[in-house]
């Protein structure tokens, strides 16, 4: 059997932005060595799950961090190692490879975060030859206040410079990140970014409601003085609006947050939101195999000191669950037979009478006003998993 | 629960001795909390050799976990020591503890019963407190020798004169009468037996009459049935003996009798005067019930001694199981307290929004809460209750009387001709600077002043009659907070007087809650129900329609607010990293809302059901 989909976590950043979420430090903390270490372990725990991939693999996802913040050469040496591709200039994204000894497809994705600041057209072009098919951009918003309110360390001219980039050497299959209910975020500046976003063309874009989390708060109760309940408030009420847009400008919305071009869907993490299994490496990084699940340790530290995963078991029932939350996320819904055990029956009645489930040939998904509500609805039809058949051990 | 498991040596060879009548002392000690009573008890105990320094716990008699924690006596306990005197002979003390808090003054009362004079035990650096002074008006009042004692002298905030003065003026003994101890460190303390001997009076009483003996408490042992804390009047009593209560009428064999020195030794008889206890194969609390007077079959006594009152429950609430397939185990749990709690009154109840449970009577707010925490723990339930409310007199228009104890009974405005509710006699003891912020509390709470008086230089004692209504919830809390933790309260229940009372109910879209109805007088209707809703639209989490929340009287809404639909989740990301933190997350979502209570399609937390109980005042 085996995996078709490697994730792999580069966890530095030039500086954090204080409302991250993810497993993440600043690059000066260890300084070059370590990151080349944390390179050579990384390179070591890929060799470590080939007998439990399935190759060629399909989807190499390469996140962060920022992985387009360490040295050049750490980054494209990886990626040809994944790719096996030799160095021969091509032009668009989904140019042909070389076959035998790529860990990846010819025609698998291998997409890359990286961050305005970080990248230039010559970059670009490298991991272009490197094998990256599809680049993911962390823009979050265009505007100088409310990337300050993320405490993000980001110009405008950063910005403009990186999409230049992308336009310059002819990127195709790129997505563009929003995040939305920024504190001081209106109506005006909303559209402005959706505006930004798709006037700069990418095949994607994702949009996602800021997470507030604790040293976030702090930050912006201590630190800057703004208020967030607004904002809050805000995305509550204009999310939908947002979307819309999205969709207006030919963005298909295809999971609750992301929204493609059509065909430019993201096939990673489409794998997720099926139930896919998928092999993950580096600080943090999950894998889902057989039944298994296995969680690295969350710092650079802990994963260079070797500390091994923590293992959770996941039983049928588990997985059908699992199979629920993660694929009512999308268009395509669930199929509403492999599901019925997992779900109670008049709990679905009950969200499609409300007009948030629907029913299309044997599948059951989101309606529009679903989208919005859906850890709501999962909440109500989701029967309760029976504690025996979940099982931890570190 | 008294069969105290330690290796107690031997009490030598007078320990069995039956000690003549006019050797005898039975007394207790009047003490606030933290004033040492306990340390006191066990500095005693320890002088006489009563335990074995190496065995001897902090604080022996107080048994209970929860006593312990709360560093509060809630049973009476009784334990003998012997005193040598030098030329005299030794002397058979009999220390009965008491309770010390202001819920329990019927305990109080039933063992000074026992008792020939009390230890009025004051913190030189505190002062005399509230509750000191009510029970040692009881003490006045059954004739008891008092020996006034300062305590903590040690300690450098003591200040001995003020407080002696203060104790003179209470109860008009001279300075040379008042004892300074530390009971820490034992200072004075031997000085003090002698004192007990030399001026608590020996116990009256007569050893030929026929037998009589107080219950003055008792507890349920489940090996050995009911065992009653007896203080012999006249005659004595054997092992073998027949005897009869008075008020219970039944007829029982006397098992075993003993003393307490301190855990229960049996001697085989309990002679005039003397403290012990006394099993009879007695299996239902109610037939050795405490205030009750013991006889022999044989010769029987004609009158029965003074002492016996029913407990009268203040405070009630409503008690449900959070899961409602406990309902047996808090149906058991509250029939096993109340063997040992003669005060706990319940009986069973249905809540439209809460299913089955149980109405409860308690002495007090501290009783209720010591009851739910024993409940909760000892029998590992997991228990709502309703907001504590007083009891009712209703006159209806035609005349009929009703009690009303759930709110959910209470008529409405149309029916009723007058309402009348208890109200109490309170005194407050404050500095007097505090003096402002109590009456305005005292009057914001519909009390009448009665008497101000100094009982020294700068402290002062408030005299206020309230409603018992307005002291339930939150009264002695926010007391304490006005007046940075000094004032002390004590009150006594003084009979029922009219109010112009109604009934409030809480509707949640649209369906009167009835666990959350109150009674409230009518000026202040409008103010709790607008605190109440406000609350109530925090607790209750949005649901995917509008909810409305009504604060009513009769069919007349007076507040109102609401819970807006919920339109939107928060759209957070879910990729292979998340999966695992999502779906725990959705199962602690779904896990919290199954804890939550239906009410019509609206699902509320436990937390909305105590909402009023928020002690913010607005």
């Amino acid at each position: 059997m085996g995996s078709r989909h490697l994730y792999i976590h580069i966890p530095f950043c030039p500086s954090r932005c204080r409302y991250c979420d993810f497993a993440s430090e600043a690059i000066h903390v260890g300084g070059e060595y370590r990151i080349e270490r944390y390179f050579r372990m990384l390179h070591s725990e890929i060799q470590g799950f080939l007998p439990e991939l399935h190759l060629p693999l399909e989807t190499v996802y390469v996140g962060g961090g920022t992985p387009t913040a360490v040295r050049r050469g750490l980054l494209t040496e990886l990626l040809s190692r994944i790719s096996q591709r030799s160095g021969s200039a091509q032009g668009a994204g989904r140019g042909p490879r070389e076959e035998g000894g790529a860990l990846i497809h010819p025609d698998g994705e291998l997409t890359v975060e990286a961050n305005p600041g970080t990248v230039d057209a010559e970059y670009l072009a490298e991991l272009m030859r490197a094998g990256v098919t599809r680049l993911s951009l962390g823009v979050q918003s265009f505007h100088p206040e409310l990337l300050r309110s993320l405490g993000r360390r980001v110009e405008i001219n950063q910005l403009d410079t990186a999409i230049g980039a992308v336009k310059d050497v002819g990127w195709l299959d790129w997505n563009l990140d929003l995040v939305f209910g920024i504190p001081g975020q209106d109506r005006d500046s909303m559209h402005r970014d959706i505006y930004s976003a798709v006037q700069a063309r990418p095949t994607h874009i994702s949009l996602y409601d800021l997470t507030y989390t604790r040293g976030y708060l702090d930050y912006l109760d201590q630190e800057i003085q703004v208020p967030f309940r607004d904002a809050q408030q805000f995305a509550e009420d204009h999310y939908a609006e947002a979307a819309d847009l999205l969709q207006d400008a030919g963005y298909l919305r295809y999971e609750i947050s992301n929204f493609a071009l059509p065909g430019y869907e993201s096939k990673h993490n489409q794998a997720y939101w099926r139930g896919r299994d998928y092999a993950g490496v580096g600080v943090a990084a999950v894998s889902t195999l057989g039944g298994e699940r296995r969680t690295n340790p969350d710092t650079v530290d802990e994963y260079l000191r070797r500390r091994p995963p923590t293992l959770e078991s996941l039983s049928p029932p588990v997985r059908l669950y699992e199979k629920v939350m993660l694929g009512l996320r999308t268009r395509d819904g669930v199929d509403e037979e492999e599901v019925a055990s997992a779900l109670d029956s008049k709990s679905v009645e009950e969200m499609v009478d409300r007009g948030l489930l629907t029913r299309r040939c044997g599948t059951l998904c989101l309606t529009r006003r679903g989208f919005g509500l859906c850890n709501t609805v999962l909440i109500a039809i989701l029967r309760e998993v029976e504690p025996n058949q979940v099982s931890e051990h570190p | 629960m008294l069969s105290f498991s330690v290796d107690v040596p031997a009490l030598g060879y007078y320990s069995y001795l039956m000690s003549d009548q006019s050797h005898i002392r039975n007394f207790s000690i009047i003490a606030h909390i933290d004033h040492g009573k306990s340390t006191l008890a066990d500095r005693i105990l320890q002088l006489t050799d009563s335990v074995a320094e190496r065995q001897m716990r902090d604080q022996l008699l107080d048994r209970m976990d929860l006593e312990r924690e709360r560093g509060i006596t809630i049973k009476a306990q009784a334990v003998r020591a012997y005193y040598k005197v030098e030329g005299e002979g030794e002397y058979q003390l009999n220390l009965i503890d008491t309770p010390g808090h202001v819920d329990f003054s019927y305990e109080v009362s039933r063992s000074l019963a026992a008792c020939e004079g009390v230890l009025l035990v004051v913190d030189a650096s505190q002062g005399i407190e509230a509750q000191t002074l009510a029970n040692t008006y009881l003490a006045l009042e059954n004739d008891l020798e008092i020996i006034p004692v300062l305590n903590k002298i040690d300690l450098p905030m003591a200040e001995p004169e003020r407080r002696a003065e203060e104790l003179m003026n209470l109860i008009g003994c001279a300075p040379e009468d008042i004892l300074h101890i530390s009971a820490k460190t034992g200072q004075g303390v031997d000085r003090l037996l002698d004192g007990i001997v030399q001026r608590i009076p020996p116990p009256r009483g007569s050893v030929d009459d026929p037998p009589r003996a107080l219950i003055f408490d008792s507890i349920y042992d489940q090996y050995r049935g009911v065992v009653a804390f007896l203080r012999v009047v006249d005659g004595g009593f054997k092992r073998g003996d027949e005897i009869r209560s008075f008020v219970s009428q039944r007829r029982s064999e006397v098992e075993e009798v003993g003393i307490f020195s301190p855990d229960m030794r049996s001697t085989g008889r309990l002679g005039t005067g003397e403290v012990g206890y006394l099993i009879a194969g007695v299996k239902n609390v109610s037939d050795l019930r405490v205030g009750d007077t013991l006889t022999l079959v044989d010769r029987p006594a004609e009158k029965p001694l003074p002492g016996y009152k029913e407990a009268v429950p203040m405070v009630f609430c409503g008690l449900f199981p959070i899961d409602g397939d406990d309902y047996p185990v808090l149906k058991d749990a509250l029939e096993k307290l109340a063997l040992n709690d003669s005060s706990l009154f319940w009986e069973p109840e249905t809540s439209k929004a809460l299913g089955f449970g149980f109405r409860c009577g308690f002495l007090g707010l501290l009783h209720m809460e010591i009851v739910r925490e024993r409940l909760e723990r000892e029998f590992d339930l997991e228990l709502l209750a309703t907001t504590p409310n007083v009891r009712y007199q209703v006159e209806m228009v035609g005349g009929e009387v009703r009690t009303v104890s759930n709110p959910v009974d209470f008529p409405t405005p149309g029916d009723m001709e007058e309402v009348r509710e208890p109200y109490i006699s309170a005194g407050i003891l404050v500095p007097d600077e505090f003096v402002g912020a109590v009456m305005e509390l005292c009057q914001d709470r519909r009390g009448a002043y009665r008497d101000m008086e100094y009982i020294s230089a700068a402290r002062v004692r408030l005299a206020y009659d309230l409603p018992l209504a307005e002291i339930v919830l939150d009264f002695f809390d926010i007391l304490k907070s006005r007046t940075r933790g000094y004032a002390s309260l004590d009150y006594e229940m003084k009979g029922y007087e009219v109010g112009d009372l109604v009934r409030l109910d809480i509707l949640i879209a649209g369906d009167v809650v009835d666990a959350l109805s109150l009674v409230v007088h009518r000026d202040k209707a409008y103010r709790v129900g607008r605190r109440m809703v406000e609350r109530l639209r925090r607790q209750i989490p949005r649901q995917l329609f509008e909810v409305p929340i009504q604060a009513a009287i009769g069919s007349k809404v007076i507040a109102r607010e609401t819970v807006r639909a919920i339109r939107k989740d928060v759209v957070a990301k879910c990729y292979g990293g998340d999966v695992t933190r999502k779906r725990k997350l959705l199962e602690k979502q779904k896990a919290g809302k199954k804890r939550m209570k239906t009410v019509g399609s609206v699902d509320i937390p436990q937390e909305a059901f105590l909402a009023v109980l928020d002690l913010d005042e607005d």
